[in-house]
């Protein structure tokens, strides 16, 4: 047999195990297989609703957060008319859809369905949940969160004399601020949320009456006159209905720590786990320029409802326990970047042997592209190859030394690191201090440093023409491997169906028998075609 | 979209050896990977040589520890000219190639002088392993210099000119000599900008050249046509490059040879990589000779005794006749 059969055969037997292992999977567990189930697992889905007025109309909706105990997966949006992008690279804290009229939609109304499954009371948070967590959760800066919003007039005479008489003869924070709730939630009535800005702080307290952004509001503007820093938090509760609108509750800092605070639903020091968050401060869910008759609201469905027997079969409940979906945050995390690397390599197996790009290094462009697609940032790319770059002009200065390579090296790297922290640092003393973690990726410094030194040789060796090309397709490859991955249809198919690894192993064998020509060999040989064809 | 798919036939068609075939149906399925730390190691290669009686350039001294750099001079000696060169390096680089003295320095082959700290430098970036393959610690290389044959002097700019023979199954598929040029900076190197001149096997002479993949009827510098130069010692190179392939044994080869104003044709160094701009140089596809070799080796005993025999004995009439 040659090896050619050989290799075929191979990846014709692995195709069909993991073609089988999905379809076998799929057979046994069925729609299970797509839908994370757990006593803390919940789907929600959003419906928008609205008219569009001219073609450039915009709604932007807010996401729920994923962060410390709440991890957000699997997020869906739709629309025939509006065409919606997920905005989470540059404003962690303030995730969003984007949505925009599609092109050669006429205005008119329109219906949007945004989709995700949350998990709540995760005991591990990822890395990157738990950062952001502690971002969020941090103390504020002097005078923040003091100050009169809109809606929250602190300063009003009327919220200053109602704080000043509640909190009269108490001491420290914790107990002002629990006199101030107490109030709120026993002697402000309660009234139906209808959506919409709703009351003021000022209104609700004159109206003795509120829904639970107004409470809310209410509750925050007291604190604020006691100079207890306060602020809203806008969220969902995850409870079963047919239909319900967004949540509003009230956080304070005391003890050093926010307090969380629902003056409407009678909660004070601690919320359930069921409150999602989607954002702090009093923002709208749901906003839209050239638009009117906005509208929206939540479906909210449990998992696995409380009571529901465990499944009988101990098939299905193995393969459940077997499922990437049962994974904490960090692990899930870390099997979602081991899953993508394999796709990377094809990437650049498909660049180097089919299409002939020459890069630097064999799996260097892989690294780099997961490093990008991490930062989810163009910017970034242009970083690494200015400092590859600014590199390349130290080692000729450093060429002057005759240092020996290993030492010489070692001095680049430490080079490198210097840039790295004087861009961090001159990023954060602009006037609006950039965040230089966005754009400068961390762990390939040291492929960075590789690099250099090899665009150097190469320069010297075969003419800068030659290295400038070898750099040029080595970030293409690694930009077109960052775009790719960070498609969330193959994130998601990966981390669903990882059996299609065995696919992709197919796919790699193939090419490691492909004798056809590569396709920059059709220019390397164009003059050749063309004298034979004269 | 079109031109692509025609040219790609077209390739086909004129038998072209692509890079992925030479890797895959060549390299990986005929030379082991065993085999390959042999042909890399040029002391190795040398003292192959020496066994099958093939001449190779004199080794003067090899340098195996950067300690050794301190008694660098003692190890050049009172020699004008020699060549340094990494023991695993590829493609010529890292080969300095120095042509005589001046003061306590050295020259160059392109005439630029050099400081004995630079060529310290140079030695100490070769045992750091920055030419070789892997870029693994290396040894470096003092060996006798070759002088260029008065064949080559009119196509040659300030360096030596090589022949690369590519056999493959032990038989010679295809030649070409390749000459320095001043934009190769003085070596015969294809990719920096060398001539490369394809050979007739039969009577080794060059019928075709290209620098810089385009084809060239004369050497850029000297003006002097490239085609039509016979190569010395033709059969000998042929049978050298024979002997080493087959000591070798790696089935897909490239053999580079130089040849020595009196002392003929040596060899320079092996490579189991060899690579494709031979093609371009010859204007012609490997594959064809390489599938006349498979169908030459793969006959039957018999029959190729018989064609054999009616070849030697077409030679030896033709020998007669024109003797």
């Amino acid at each position: 047999m040659s090896r050619t059969t050989l290799t075929v055969l191979t990846a014709a037997g692995l195709v069909t195990v993991s073609v089988g292992m999905m379809v076998g999977r799929y057979y046994i567990l069925g729609d299970d297989i797509l839908v994370p189930r757990g006593p803390n697992t919940w789907k929600v889905t959003m419906r928008v609703d609205g008219n569009s007025l001219t073609n450039n109309a915009k709604v932007q909706t807010i996401t729920p957060l994923s962060f410390g105990h709440q991890h957000i997966k699997r997020e869906k949006w739709r629309s025939a008319e509006l065409v919606g992008k997920l905005a989470t690279a540059r404003h962690p804290e303030r995730p969003q859809v984007l949505w925009s009229q599609g092109a050669g939609v006429p205005p008119g109304p329109f219906h949007a369905y945004y989709e995700f499954y949350c998990v709540v009371d995760v005991h591990r948070p990822s890395t990157k949940m738990a950062q952001l967590a502690d971002t969020l959760y941090a103390a504020p800066a002097a005078g923040d969160q003091l100050k009169s919003a809109p809606g929250i007039d602190c300063d009003d005479p009327a919220v200053s004399a109602l704080a000043r008489r509640l909190t009269a003869g108490r001491e420290g924070s914790v107990d002002q601020t629990e006199a101030l709730f107490r109030h709120v939630d026993q002697e402000v009535r309660d009234d139906p949320n209808l959506g919409g800005p709703g009351l003021g702080a000022v209104d609700c307290l004159k109206n003795g009456r509120g829904d639970a952004g107004a409470k809310s509001r209410l509750l925050v503007a007291l604190c604020r006159n006691r100079s207890i820093p306060a602020r809203l938090v806008t969220g969902l509760r995850l409870v079963r209905d047919s239909s319900q609108i967004s949540h509003t509750w009230a956080e304070a800092w005391v003890r050093d720590q926010w307090l969380p605070m629902c003056p409407f639903y009678h909660h004070y020091g601690r919320v359930p786990a069921t409150y999602l968050i989607f954002g702090f401060g009093d923002q709208p869910i749901v906003r839209g320029h050239g638009v009117r008759d906005l509208d929206y609201a939540y479906l909210v469905e449990h998992t696995l409802p409380e009571g529901q027997p465990e499944d009988p079969s101990p098939l299905r409940r193995t393969l459940k326990q077997l499922s990437l979906d049962a994974l904490q945050p960090p692990e899930a995390r870390m099997v979602e970047f081991l899953l993508l690397l394999p796709i990377a390599a094809l990437i650049v197996c498909v660049f180097r042997n089919l299409v002939g790009v020459n890069t630097f290094g064999t799996f260097a462009p892989a690294l780099v592209g997961l490093a990008f697609r991490e930062l989810q940032s163009l910017p970034g790319i242009l970083v690494f190859v200015s400092i590859v770059l600014l590199g390349w002009g130290m080692r000729r200065i450093l060429d002057h030394y005759h240092l020996l390579q290993v030492p010489r090296t070692a001095f680049m790297l430490s080079l490198v690191v210097i840039v790295l922290i004087l861009t961090v640092v001159v990023a954060n003393c602009q006037a609006q201090p950039i965040e230089a973690t966005k754009y400068i990726p961390l762990f390939p410094i040291v492929i960075l440093t590789g690099m250099i030194e090899r665009f150097w040789t190469l320069e010297v060796e075969d003419g800068t023409s030659s290295s400038f090309r070898t750099l040029f397709g080595t970030m293409s490859i690694a930009g077109i491997i960052a775009l790719f991955l960070s498609w969330p249809a193959v994130v998601s198919h990966m981390f669903l169906f990882p059996e299609t690894l065995g696919i992709i192993m197919a796919v790699q064998l193939l090419i490691g028998r492909y004798t056809g020509y590569r396709l920059s060999e059709l220019f390397r040989f164009k003059e050749f075609i063309g004298a034979s064809e004269a | 979209m079109r031109w692509l798919f025609r040219s790609y036939r077209r390739l086909k068609q004129l038998g072209i050896l692509g890079m992925n075939m030479r890797n895959a149906a060549y390299i990986l399925d005929h030379n082991p990977r065993a085999l390959y730390p042999l042909v890399d190691d040029k002391l190795r290669m040398q003292h192959l040589c020496e066994q099958i009686g093939v001449p190779t350039p004199a080794v003067y001294g090899e340098i195996l520890y950067h300690s050794m750099l301190r008694n660098l001079l003692d190890h050049l000696g009172d020699r004008e000219d020699f060549v340094i060169k990494p023991n695993r390096g590829s493609a010529g680089r890292g080969v300095l190639v120095l042509v005589g003295r001046q003061g306590k320095g050295y020259v160059r082959h392109n005439g630029e002088s050099l400081r004995l700290e630079q060529i310290r430098q140079h030695v100490s970036d070769i045992l750091s392993g920055m030419y070789s393959l892997g870029g693994r610690p290396d040894r470096a290389i003092i060996q006798q210099r070759v002088r260029i044959h008065p064949a080559f002097e009119p196509i040659a700019y300030k360096g030596i000119p090589d022949v690369r023979v590519i056999l493959y199954r032990n038989e010679p598929a295809m030649a070409m000599l390749r000459l320095p040029t001043k934009a190769s900076n003085g070596r015969a190197n294809l990719h920096q900008g060398g001539i490369g001149a394809g050979i007739d096997l039969a009577s080794g002479i060059t019928h075709h050249a290209v620098q810089h993949d385009r084809h060239v009827l004369s050497h850029p510098d000297t003006g002097i046509p490239v085609i039509g130069t016979r190569v010395p010692c033709w059969r000998e190179v042929l049978d050298m490059s024979r002997r080493v392939a087959g000591a070798v044994k790696l089935g897909y080869i490239g053999v580079d040879i130089v040849i020595d104003a009196e002392q003929g044709p040596m060899l320079l160094e092996a490579n189991a990589r060899p690579g494709l701009a031979i093609q371009i140089a010859n204007a012609r596809g490997l594959v064809p000779r390489l599938a006349e070799i498979d169908a030459m080796l793969d006959r039957p005993r018999t029959q190729q005794a018989v064609e054999d025999q009616a070849v030697a004995g077409k030679i030896g009439e033709r020998l007669r006749r024109s003797a």
